[in-house]
């Protein structure tokens, strides 16, 4: 039929007004978000590049000072390394704990227990509560004397600690409280990659005489690696731009121990007034983030199973 | 025309200001309220960077400076005298309107002034059989007052002697500067962390938190913490006896207080008075109506609008005139106000103000690394003199 349809396109000519009317109408319709995408992401990038080259203390015209910005950064600046150390030990710690999280009560989820809907919709919700409630939340869930998580450790003869008022304790105080409000979106995203994986399998897995662990180990994680892949990801992205956590909870203290990149990036930026420096940051992380994602991918090739791609095979 | 008012409370009075500015010139305001804090600051700097600040913008006294540097403020020092403003009576009332002036120019008028206060709770005295503090105790007195009034039950504490924020940000800064730790160096304009003085008293505050344990730390500070939005609660709850903070907190107590308080007058100090900053307006110097927008400003500021703010808000009007009307004629106790007063009128400008631009990041460096003095117990000496290094590292930047 298409084949029909451009000949006779080519022939008379007249479809290829149709064609033109279609085509104009298409740019009409992606004419918004084309406009969005030009105006509000890919200027304001494009622009920060060339002010990641300059001094731009906001209320004075920017001045060009080359790769001074990034000389500094990783010469004159330990505040980050210190933020970017932080950074990665939350992502290092909270993104496997949430999909490690996520995943366990996906499995749960995905039985037939009787009130499922109400169970997923009580994971989930942490998830759509307000970042900053959930912060001013954990700060007295977390209080040394009077909160609930080191009242609960002292019915067992535990001492808590000042979760947030401690160098050492404040960064794990934040990974358990990212724990209680991340894992809902992987949670949703694992339960409906669990409930894609062919029940045949299993089916066919029991009449080889596996166990539930075989059936995990062998089927549920090849079957599950591309949407625990995506998670992972996401995951990983989203952590490395933590923000509301560090900025409520603690203010990136005690003794910046909870001090982050994003968090170093706006104080520079919107409260010491260094736009050209806090860009140049801002890109720093950027690129961090694009070679941990590309080598997440390079990665991705020795243990995410891809069926459709082992059928092309075939 | 527009104009950009800090803090969701100021709000409640500009319903009772504006209309008069309308009802006496026929300008309508339309008025934005930004939220106080760091956003506030940021927001200006930001619209007047950008060319979108309103015609009359909140002016904070620390931050003064940064936005005339900046440009951003309009020069009314002509304008004062064709204006019938009482500006010898503003100039008598405290020397905040200080903030305002460069190089003898006028560039924002003060609307209500913040210090250094000493609340007691007279009650708590008596009961431990102390006398109240008189004009010339000194701060030394405080570390033996607060072994006296500290009550514990077990190893609870259940009453604190002293109650205080020496902690970081604005308390600091204008705690250390009452008590004689200067925070600049003698130029007004290097900031000194780590002065002798300076060492001493946080090194005392540190002793009183851990080796005496007579000062709530923040965690139990935070306990002290409900109605309202100050710690000050526990001195109106009657859970701490003496309390050092700001002078606005009188808002809160006269409001949620279930017990009687007092100011008291501060110990005496080598150089005397308290760090004082305030609030005003300034006028935004590319507005399209510069006459009218300083008539705006100079209503902002006006007896008028003080004491209303003050009738309203509880804050410290800037006018002598005004504070000493307000005082006579508003509290049944105006020993309390007289106090006030004194403090006010022996006050001095606070450092943050002459640092200017520094000021926020300054602060943060010092939050940040102050919580080893407070949480961790780390020697004061060794810490100050480390944020002495990052603030020169800081200035070094900025200029």
């Amino acid at each position: 039929m298409a084949a029909i349809s451009n000949e006779t396109r080519q022939r008379t000519g007249k479809t290829s007004v149709l064609a033109r009317r279609e085509a104009i109408e298409m740019y009409i319709c992606l004419a918004p978000w084309l406009i969005g995408v030009v105006v509000f992401t890919l200027g304001p990038m494009l622009a920060s590049v060339v002010l990641s080259f300059m001094d731009w203390k906001l209320l004075k015209p920017p001045v060009w000072v080359g790769l001074d910005n990034f000389v500094s950064i990783f010469t004159s600046d330990p505040l980050f390394t210190k933020a970017l150390v932080n950074t990665a030990y939350y992502t290092g710690f909270s993104v496997p704990l949430q999909l490690i999280t996520a995943f366990l009560v996906a499995m749960l989820l995905n039985t037939r227990v009787r009130g499922l809907a109400i169970y997923r919709t009580i994971f989930y919700i942490p998830s759509v509560f307000s970042g900053v409630a959930v912060a001013i939340m954990w700060i007295w869930i977390l209080h040394p004397n009077a909160g609930l998580l080191n009242q609960g450790l002292g019915i067992l003869g535990i001492q808590g600690p000042n979760w947030l008022g401690n160098p050492q304790w404040a960064m794990p105080a934040m990974i358990i409280m990212s724990l209680w409000g991340g894992i809902g979106s992987p949670m949703v995203i694992l339960l409906a990659g669990l409930q894609g994986v062919p029940q045949h399998l299993y089916e066919a897995a029991e009449v080889d005489g596996a166990n539930g662990w075989h059936k995990l180990r062998h089927i549920t994680l090849p079957m599950m690696s591309p949407v625990i892949f995506f998670s992972l990801v996401v995951g990983i992205v989203g952590s490395f731009q933590v923000f509301g956590a560090s900025y409520i909870l603690t203010g990136g203290g005690p003794n910046y121990a909870t001090y982050t990149m994003v968090l170093k990036i706006y104080q520079n930026g919107f409260t010491q007034f260094r736009m050209g420096y806090a860009t140049a940051q801002a890109w720093i992380l950027f690129l961090i983030l694009v070679t941990f994602t590309y080598l997440q991918f390079r990665l991705s090739r020795r243990w995410v199973y891809y069926e459709t791609e082992t059928v092309g095979k075939r | 025309m527009q104009t950009e008012i800090g803090g969701e409370d100021h709000e409640l009075y500009m319903k009772e200001v504006y209309p008069k500015f309308t009802e006496k010139t026929g300008f309508e305001v339309e008025v934005e309220v930004v939220p106080w804090g760091d956003d506030l600051i940021t927001k200006l700097q930001t619209m007047g960077a950008a060319g979108t600040l309103a015609d009359v913008a909140t002016d904070i006294s620390p931050w003064s400076r940064t936005f005339v540097d900046a440009g951003m403020c309009l020069d009314v020092t002509e304008a004062l005298k064709t204006y019938n403003f009482p500006y010898e009576d503003l100039k008598a009332g405290s020397p905040i309107q200080e903030a305002y002036t460069v190089d003898g120019k006028v560039y924002g008028m003060n609307l209500e002034v913040a210090c250094v206060a000493c609340i007691i709770v007279p009650e708590l005295f008596k009961k431990a059989g102390l006398p109240e503090p008189t004009k010339d105790w000194t701060i030394q007195d405080l570390k033996e007052l607060a072994k006296k009034l500290t009550i514990r039950e077990g190893d609870k504490v259940v009453q604190w002697g002293v109650g205080t924020d020496p902690g970081s940000g604005w308390y600091r800064e204008a705690f250390l500067e009452t008590a004689d730790a200067p925070l600049v160096k003698p130029d007004n304009i290097t900031p000194q962390a780590n002065h002798p003085d300076a060492v001493a008293l946080m090194q005392m505050y540190q002793d009183m938190r851990f080796k005496d344990n007579t000062m709530p730390t923040s965690a139990d500070r935070q306990l002290l913490q409900g109605a309202g939005d100050s710690w000050m609660t526990g001195v109106y709850e009657g859970k701490v006896a003496v309390h050092f903070g700001c002078c606005g907190a009188q808002r809160n107590l006269d409001k949620f207080g279930k017990v009687e308080y007092k100011f008291a007058h501060l110990p005496k100090f080598k150089r005397g008075g308290s760090a004082l900053a305030g609030t005003g307006y300034f006028v935004y110097s590319q507005t399209k109506y510069p006459t009218e927008a300083t008539q705006l400003m100079f209503h902002l500021c006006s007896p008028e609008t003080q004491k209303i703010d003050a009738e309203v808000l509880g804050w410290w009007p800037s006018l002598k005139s005004v504070r000493e009307s307000f005082f006579a004629g508003v509290k049944a106790n105006p020993g309390n106000y007289d106090t006030m007063n004194d403090i006010i009128l022996n006050a001095r400008l606070a450092p943050s103000s002459l640092v200017a631009g520094k000021a926020l990041e300054l602060q943060q460096i010092d939050a940040q690394r102050m919580s080893q003095v407070w949480e961790e117990g780390k020697p004061v000496q060794e810490v100050l003199d480390q944020i002495q290094k990052e603030f020169e590292a800081a200035i070094a930047r900025k200029s």
